[in-house]
């Protein structure tokens, strides 16, 4: 199901750009899901293969939270915290990857590197939602797509937080509750590209 | 295991519902936040232009007095003096000359009560509100003029604009100031002062040609005159270039949209 809806995602972006209607945006964002997919594709082949997919997961993580740190990057107007967020990118990613390499292992989920990222991505979120956008008054933010498309990471990544950071411990305790996070989490990521889709549509209707 | 199966279904319902619950409730805090915090940004600069209307009136004030103690010392003094001295070597004995030096004073007289006249329409504090933008600039190219130093030439093209009073007052005192650091920095000669309006747009362009700046250096310095222009453009959204380069001249263009 989650496949079908990044497919779906993808398919309305294609066809806005074919309309012309899309800016470089919307180029980002097909290079986010089409490489989502390929990530999405190998783990659902391995779980099918009844082999565990964390790693995939894992490098999925590191791709997706440098990709939203460098999305605020490039739509902040202030120079600074354009600034900051390209260096939150390049210092996560630099972690992340000494994190998969030497401390935790590439076969279980990368708690850290998602606490480390989600806290990253939620304070530049936050920033970018309240201390940029807010002052752009040209802005109709029901018709702004990175303002859809910035709640979408912040809901995603706050409901996400408390659970994956502490995944492999609520795994241990209870097989159950892991079970029911695996739904939250699909859930979660399906609503993300809801509103990635309902940024693209409000543009739409704008132009 | 049929038991089973319906309570997975209707537990991973009640989590997507509730998860979709809690988006909803979660656009709608975002949105109560973002609203309340711009309208608290726009409130902030609500305040701060009007902080700066009352400056750029007070500082149009302070120019327009000192205007005037020119005006009374170089000008009126000057005609007083002459009539005083016109009557004090009036010689009633000499009816030629008597009624030579009546005529002289009467003239000089009606000079005198021309530039009251004159003067007392740039004592009204809301005078740009009454002859308007256009005019009030065209005005001050005339003053300009009259100290001699400077060919100023004052051009207007296209209807005469409608701004909003607030804005043209601070249009006004940015057109002052422009004209200020011209007579104190630039050693130009002609000034040209041009004046364009569109249904759209509002532009008004200062050029000189004086010995100019370094702009980049200036903003690096971060000039005061060169700063309080851009915040002021920037409080009424208008659009502020500033050309030169030394030994070039300068030229302001200031852009406002209707």
């Amino acid at each position: 199901m989650f496949i079908l809806y990044l497919i779906s995602a993808l398919i309305i972006l294609l066809v806005y750009c074919k309309k012309k209607l899309a800016n470089h945006l919307f180029y980002y964002l097909i290079a986010y899901l089409v490489t989502n997919l390929v990530f999405e594709s190998i783990a659902h082949y391995l779980v099918l293969k009844g082999r565990s997919n964390y790693e995939v997961y894992n490098y999925e993580m590191i791709f997706e939270v440098s990709f939203f740190l460098l999305l605020f990057k490039r739509n902040f107007t202030n120079k600074k915290a354009k600034k900051l967020s390209g260096i939150f990118a390049v210092a996560f990613l630099i972690f992340s990857l000494i994190n998969i390499f030497i401390f935790e292992s590439k076969t279980v989920f990368n708690a850290n590197t998602y606490t480390i990222g989600c806290i990253l991505l939620l304070l530049t979120g936050m920033v970018y939602l309240f201390k940029d956008i807010v002052r752009r008054e040209e802005i109709n933010p029901l018709f702004f797509p990175m303002f859809w498309i910035s709640l979408g990471i912040l809901f995603c990544y706050l409901v996400n937080f408390p659970f994956l950071s502490n995944v492999n411990q609520l795994f241990i305790l209870n097989k159950r509750m892991a079970e029911n996070l695996a739904v939250i989490n699909y859930t979660v990521n399906v609503l993300l590209y809801v509103l990635i889709g309902i940024g693209i549509i409000c543009r739409k209707q704008q132009t | 295991m049929q038991e089973t199966t319906n309570l997975d279904i209707q537990n991973t319902i009640f989590i997507v519902a509730f998860i979709i619950l809690l988006l909803i409730c979660f656009i709608g805090f975002v949105l109560v936040i973002f609203y309340y915090k711009r309208k608290k940004l726009q409130d902030e600069l609500q305040k701060q232009f009007s902080q700066t209307l009352l400056q750029s009136q007070i500082e149009i004030q302070e120019q327009t007095l000192q205007h005037i103690s020119r005006e009374l010392h170089d000008n009126l003094g000057q005609v007083a003096s002459l009539i005083k001295i016109n009557l004090n070597t009036l010689q009633l004995s000499d009816e030629q000359k008597t009624k030579e030096k009546v005529e002289d004073t009467k003239e000089l007289i009606r000079q005198m009560i021309h530039d009251i006249k004159s003067l007392s329409v740039s004592l009204g504090s809301d005078r740009i509100t009454q002859i308007g933008l256009a005019k009030a600039l065209e005005s001050e190219a005339e003053r300009l003029n009259k100290m001699g130093t400077y060919a100023v030439s004052y051009e207007l093209q296209g209807d005469v604009p409608s701004i909003d009073n607030d804005k043209a007052v601070i249009l006004y005192r940015m057109a002052q100031e422009v004209l200020n650091n011209i007579v104190k920095h630039s050693q130009a000669k002609n000034i040209h002062m041009l004046l364009s309006s569109t249904p759209q747009l509002f532009t008004l362009i200062i050029q000189d040609d004086g010995v100019g700046f370094d702009v980049n250096e200036n903003i690096q310095a971060a000039g005061a005159g060169l700063r309080n222009l851009r915040s002021r453009a920037s409080l009424i959204n208008a659009q502020l270039q500033v050309q030169s380069s030394p030994g070039n001249g300068t030229h302001i263009t200031i852009e406002l949209p209707l």
